[in-house]
């Protein structure tokens, strides 16, 4: 990410770190303080909450930290624009299409598939659709031939992974 | 010293069944190693979850194999592509391509696996010498000094892995320690940051944190880009070690295995820092420093021994502190916890046995490597051209097998998938993760010695700051938050000068 991008991302996230330091403290503060859960008075410094809260403090004071440089670096200038500038090149932004693609293949894995169909089936699937959809065909070869390819390698790995886990390695599959 | 244990364990290692195991799993450690994507903290952690079901000590000696491997492996395709396989090999590229270019790829990759298994013996060395004086050191630890100890690795580790500001490497070290706040804490036993997820009573697991951060966002990369075409593979040649160079390197290698078990001593940082240190100073000390980055054989060698002989450095405070000194060294930490266990001071007096056999893991594979990785150079060049969009999915593959394998528990997938994720907006925002690994880790020592430590002083704070150990910490973290900082270090030059300046008057005419 180039440097003046950079900043501008880093006003918007130090602002949400900022935030996220003060539900931390928030929550810290609600654990019990002077007793325990049972209603024993206890000290202070046996709090559960003293570290989160210890921890949430210094958050709110780095991110400040990354604010500072931001806005020296005049990340909090023309904000707004840059935030619409970025949402309006999110239909043309091919490099986060895919990122958002692979996060969803692997979602769909690992939420979708996992646990719920069989674990050869699962990872046939999600390998087969994966590959088929960002391996391209090497120059000469035919788009048919590529994914039966695909397909054979689909099925065979996860049943050399199963074979190997369970038989040798005795862990068990999802 | 542990001279005759070491030699005891050696003898114990060398079984057909442990040096079959070992073997296997330094040739996956050079596989992931070499391959661009995929670390040495993924593969630590993902064989630790495979062998689980095995004895400690054949799960720890598959493990250090792996480890050893991978820190290696990165060198085969830094040489032959330019592309390092992880971090480690970085510095390797500059001058190892180039070289390969020339037709002396096989020289380089010979050379490199000769000074990684010196370097792994140069850290194992240094762990016999120091373990006894680290040992009778940390004894002398109480629950203020960890938490200290545990602030300043996190604190040091974001500033030495941070590419972009400090205060991000201090920030992911944070969030790394508020995830190890999550669930049932071991003093009042109340419940943090559970959300009512009964899953998460018992914490998080370090596996699915480590399998996500490193699995995920690599995938990612890898593939988001553009297509990857077909790689430009150097010619390799003969495999063969140039012997008189390396005679001749015997300054360079005992400096970059110094300046390895160094860093690799820090905590959370890593191999890819000591390779770059040694080639920086191995560059500075040269005769001819314009010939690196031209092709000079001894910028292949000094990141080479640095790199490898940093795995010893990092074990080093795990055995000693409990504290990992790099990422695959937190994995390892995780990993003998899991087999029950407990690294720290009292680890010489529970299990004295572990330091000398932990060496002895390290000399078989130091041996395993380099044999394995002169016979693989050509391997290498067959593995390097399975292209990235047909690996990459199966990482994930192995990354959701390997999460659930602990405890069996789909919610370690979701975990996984998780961490992976946001780790993976985190780092392109410039926050590193290796601090976020090292918080994760250290989050319970900290915590624990905080408040154990305020209970001994009656809630009195002057003690983390009288003990002679505590102070030493407190002036390393303020170093650590303020030794990078452009005001700090114009404020040390202008004392510098002020100081300077009488001095300079009194011997004028």
């Amino acid at each position: 990410m180039e440097k003046q991008r950079l900043r501008k991302v880093d006003f918007l996230f130090s602002l949400a770190l900022i935030a996220f330091g003060i539900v931390v403290v928030v929550a810290a503060s609600r654990m019990p303080w002077t007793s325990t859960q049972t209603g024993i008075s206890a000290a202070w410094h046996l709090s559960p909450g003293l570290f989160p809260a210890l921890l949430g403090a210094l958050l709110i004071v780095f991110s400040l930290s990354v604010l500072a440089t931001a806005v020296a670096a005049g990340g909090h200038r023309d904000i707004v624009t840059f935030v619409r500038g970025a949402l309006a090149r999110i239909p043309r932004n091919r490099s986060l299409h895919r990122v958002l693609l692979i996060i969803v293949l692997i979602g769909g894995y690992v939420f979708g598939l996992v646990g719920h169909v069989n674990y050869y089936v699962a990872s046939s699937i999600y390998l087969f659709m994966f590959m088929l959809l960002f391996h391209k065909a090497p120059r000469g070869r035919s788009t048919t031939r590529n994914a039966l390819m695909l397909l054979a390698i689909a099925i065979a790995v996860p049943l050399a992974i199963g074979y190997l886990f369970s038989t040798y390695l005795n862990v068990p599959l999802p | 010293m542990y001279i005759l244990e070491f030699f005891q364990a050696i003898v114990a290692v060398a079984t057909p069944f442990k040096l079959a195991v070992l073997t296997s799993s330094v040739v996956l450690g050079i596989i992931f190693g070499a391959l661009p994507g995929l670390t040495a903290t993924l593969a630590v952690a993902l064989l630790s979850t495979v062998t689980f079901s095995y004895p400690t000590e054949v799960a720890i000696l598959a493990l250090i194999g792996a480890y050893v491997g991978a820190v290696y492996g990165a060198c085969h395709s830094a040489i032959l592509i330019g592309i390092p396989g992880t971090s480690a090999g970085a510095a390797t590229v500059l001058d190892g391509h180039k070289l390969a270019l020339k037709g002396l790829g096989g020289q380089a990759i010979a050379n490199a696996t000769i000074g990684s298994a010196i370097g792994t013996i140069l850290g194992l060395v240094a762990i016999l010498a120091v373990m006894p004086l680290m040992t009778s050191l940390a004894l002398e630890f109480t629950s203020i000094e960890f938490f200290l100890l545990a602030i300043f690795g996190v604190l040091i580790c974001g500033s030495l892995t941070t590419e972009d500001l400090p205060a991000k490497g201090w920030i992911s070290g944070i969030l790394g320690l508020l995830i190890a706040m999550i669930g049932i804490e071991t003093i009042q036993g109340f419940s943090r940051f559970t959300f009512d997820i009964p899953q998460l009573a018992g914490g998080i697991d370090i596996v699915p944190v480590i399998l996500g951060a490193f699995a995920i966002p690599q995938i990612i990369r890898a593939l988001r880009d553009h297509d990857p075409g077909k790689v430009q593979m150097a010619k390799l040649n003969g495999v063969r070690p140039d012997w008189k160079l390396l005679a001749k390197c015997k300054g360079l290698i005992t400096r970059s295995g110094l300046i390895g078990v160094g860093i690799g001593a820090i905590p959370g940082v890593g191999e890819d820092i000591a390779a770059w240190t040694s080639y920086d100073a191995t560059r500075r000390a040269s005769n001819d420093p314009e010939s690196f980055g031209k092709g000079n054989m001894r910028g292949v060698i000094a990141p080479e021994v640095a790199a490898n002989s940093c795995i010893g450095g990092a074990i080093i405070p795990v055995l000693t502190l409990a504290v990992p000194g790099s990422p695959p060294a937190a994995m390892l930490l995780g990993a003998m916890w899991m087999h029950g266990l407990r690294p720290g001071p009292m680890l010489a007096i529970e299990t004295p046995e572990i330091i000398p056999q932990m060496a002895a893991f390290l000399f078989w594979a130091a041996i395993a490597m380099a044999v394995c990785g002169l016979l693989m150079a050509r391997l290498s060049v067959l593995v390097l051209r399975i292209p990235a969009t047909i690996f990459m999915p199966i990482v994930a593959v192995f990354s959701v097998i390997g999460s659930y394998a602990l405890g069996l528990n789909v919610f370690n997938v979701y975990l996984m998938f998780f961490f992976g994720v946001v780790v993976f907006f985190l780092e392109e925002m410039g926050y590193p993760v290796a601090p976020i690994v090292i918080g994760v880790i250290l989050g319970q020592m900290a915590d624990v010695g905080l408040r154990r430590g305020l209970l001994v002083t009656h809630g009195d704070l002057m003690p983390f700051f009288t003990r002679p150990v505590a102070f030493v910490f407190v002036l390393l973290i303020i170093y650590a938050l303020v030794g990078q900082s452009a005001w700090a270090r114009r404020l040390a030059r202008s004392l510098f000068v002020r100081l300077r300046r009488p001095r300079a008057g009194t011997s004028g005419p």
